[in-house]
């Protein structure tokens, strides 16, 4: 016999799920009782109080505004008094951010831990202003500050899209999806939270309104005033590490060099709200065809982009909102123009997929997707064998302005992957 | 939250029909974690009633940072820490040193419904530290978080983050050992 693998849920419903509290309306009568008299007692010791706070009281009286301000000043000069030690404690993180923008050649190891278990790990290096990153499961990320390209773990190019660091992003703000931005003065501002006698820690409360990132803590060297590790929470207890080695040994030029991307499974032109495209597949087993539509185009302005941009009747309202939002939001950041696209497969043996409808693309950008049987779900094929489509269209313009070229990399996934 | 925050908008304005509904909203809550920290059932309910008591002289100014359920919970467990250390004090046998005597379920018949496991966890619970043993608590039953915690504390959330983990692992090493008996 062993210890419950899940020690958290066994805690909630074999202890804490077996403290009975059961109703005491005597106890609930004295304490409510006490506490009302209470609340009575200090709304008449103090009649102004109630619907204000401390705050406005001070503020609102020159005297106890200047005595608060001689306060603050005396508790901030006491503070560096009790922090003492060498300037190096009041280190802002401007500073540091400042030297590791000198840096030109870092190596990185990732760790993303969700709960008990290790999600993924990978490898960073960002060299002379290009990114490259090995994950766990053997895709590639290339990005050479002008383009993102992703390959999957079979080599097929899925992703392609324009690099952040275009937008003028530092490395930093990268690994933290844009929370550590130059521009957040706050930050810049902010001295570390710890010191000791090698290391600074700077630790960073998440922006207001969050719902993705937690704190965020990163380890500096005290001398070299250079960030040794950075740990993203997302939440309590699952986080993102980067643990940053300066000391590796450089890759050649040709390490941050994508690898030539080979022809795409299919490719033909298509008209803009014109008839739909079948194109034959080829170096994709068990797939013959790809039928492929352009419906339309969309350059106005981003506050007028239509909220039911994406609207499915075989989807919930709700779906097609939150992927509408998602396309807008898109959108906003990258502007325009953006087409809707519809793919869907037909197989070698004669079986159609579901239609892929709510693809928002954008010119010479490619997205990673996937669809399965015609009924829906991966395993509802005629011949109930389970096919996972996974596929990545890209558009481009030809001399035509309602002709596009679509490329389309495509593939089955097995079930074991 | 909204509800919270409005409730405290009304409670800071005087309202009692206010007070009653929060105390109604988190009392059981409050309850389990009250008696999963301390040793004394008299004491449950004296912790409450004080915490509640303090927390109505506190009307107007009032400020809710996080949720009102991880404050009042922490509120819980600040009384109950200083309940054990009275007791402590008073010579009777501390809290490190026994298991919590908890509400309806001290009954040989009760007892006896209970699993194997659920008896081995109060054991093992109650041979926790108790500073690791108010974060789980605090954490599992009334979801604060770690950053809430934290700040009650005047320590680093990553220290937080660290007695829990610790806690669990211990959980687990005092149950892997009664279970290996």
């Amino acid at each position: 016999m062993r210890y419950p693998r899940n020690i958290e849920s066994s805690i909630k419903k074999s202890y804490l799920g077996n403290i009975e509290t059961s109703a005491d309306a005597e106890m609930d009568g004295r304490i409510l009782s006490d506490a009302l008299t209470a609340m009575e007692e200090s709304k008449k010791e103090n009649p102004g109080l109630a619907g204000t706070n401390i705050k406005r009281i001070i503020m609102k009286s020159p005297i106890r505004k200047t005595a608060a301000a001689a306060v603050i000043i005396i508790a901030v000069l006491f503070g560096l008094k009790f922090i003492g030690g060498p300037d190096v404690a009041n280190t802002a993180w401007a500073e540091v951010r400042n030297r590791f923008a000198q840096i030109d050649y870092v190596h990185m190891y990732i760790v993303k831990s969700r709960g008990d278990d290790l999600f993924g790990h990978g490898e960073a290096w960002h060299a002379h202003g290009k990114t490259i990153v090995h994950g766990n499961d053997g895709s590639i990320t290339y990005d050479d500050g002008r383009m993102v390209k992703y390959f999957d773990k079979r080599g097929m190019l899925t992703v392609r899209r324009p690099s952040i660091f275009v937008d003028g992003q530092s490395f930093l703000e990268y690994l933290s999806g844009g929370f550590l931005s130059d521009e957040n003065w706050q930050l810049k501002e902010q001295i570390p939270t710890r010191v000791s006698d090698d290391f600074l820690i700077y630790t960073f409360d998440p922006p207001p309104g969050s719902d993705w990132l937690d704190t965020t803590s990163i380890t500096v060297g005290r001398n070299s005033l250079l960030p040794i590790q950075v740990k993203i929470y997302v939440d309590d207890e699952d986080y993102d590490l980067f643990i940053f080695d300066y000391e590796a040994p450089e890759k050649p030029p040709e390490f941050f060099v994508p690898p030539t991307v080979g022809s795409a499974n299919c490719e033909g032109k298509v008209v803009l709200d014109g008839e739909e495209v079948v194109l034959n597949i080829s170096g994709a087993p068990g797939l013959k065809e790809a039928v492929v539509r352009l419906y339309d185009k969309y350059d106005g302005p981003a506050e007028e982009f239509p909220s039911d941009y994406i609207s499915v009747e075989r989807h919930s309202p709700d779906f097609c909102k939150s992927v509408s939002e998602k396309a807008r939001k898109q959108y906003e950041k990258k502007g325009g123009p953006v087409y809707r696209l519809e793919v869907s497969f037909v197989t070698d043996e004669g079986y159609h997929s579901t239609t892929l409808d709510f693809l928002a693309v954008w010119l010479n950008e490619a997205n990673q997707c996937g669809v399965g049987a015609l009924g829906g779900g991966l395993d509802d094929w005629p011949d109930g064998k389970y096919r996972n489509i996974r596929f990545s269209p890209s558009l481009s313009p030809t001399d035509r302005e309602d002709t596009y070229i679509v490329e389309i990399r495509c593939r089955i996934e097995p079930k074991a992957d | 939250m909204l509800e919270d925050k409005l409730l405290i908008y009304r409670f800071n304005r005087g309202d009692g029909d206010a007070l009653r509904r929060i105390y109604e909203k988190y009392r059981n809550d409050l309850l389990k974690v009250a008696t999963a920290l301390l040793n004394d059932r008299s004491g449950v309910e004296d912790v409450l009633h004080d915490v509640f008591v303090t927390f109505a002289e506190g009307v107007g100014t009032f400020q809710l940072r996080g949720s009102l359920k991880g404050y009042l919970s922490i509120c819980i467990a600040n009384r109950a820490r200083d309940k054990n250390r009275a007791t402590q004090r008073q010579g009777t046998v501390g809290m490190d040193n026994t298991g919590p005597i908890r509400s309806d379920i001290s009954g040989p018949a009760r007892l006896a419904e209970r699993s194997e496991l659920a008896e081995q966890l109060e054991h093992a619970m109650a041979q926790l530290p108790s500073e690791q043993r108010e974060i789980i608590i605090l954490r599992l039953q009334s979801k604060v978080r770690f950053r809430q915690i934290a700040k009650s504390k005047g320590v680093s959330a990553n220290t937080i983050r660290s007695r829990y983990r610790y806690g669990l692992n211990k959980l687990r090493s005092i149950l892997d050992g009664e279970l290996r008996k």
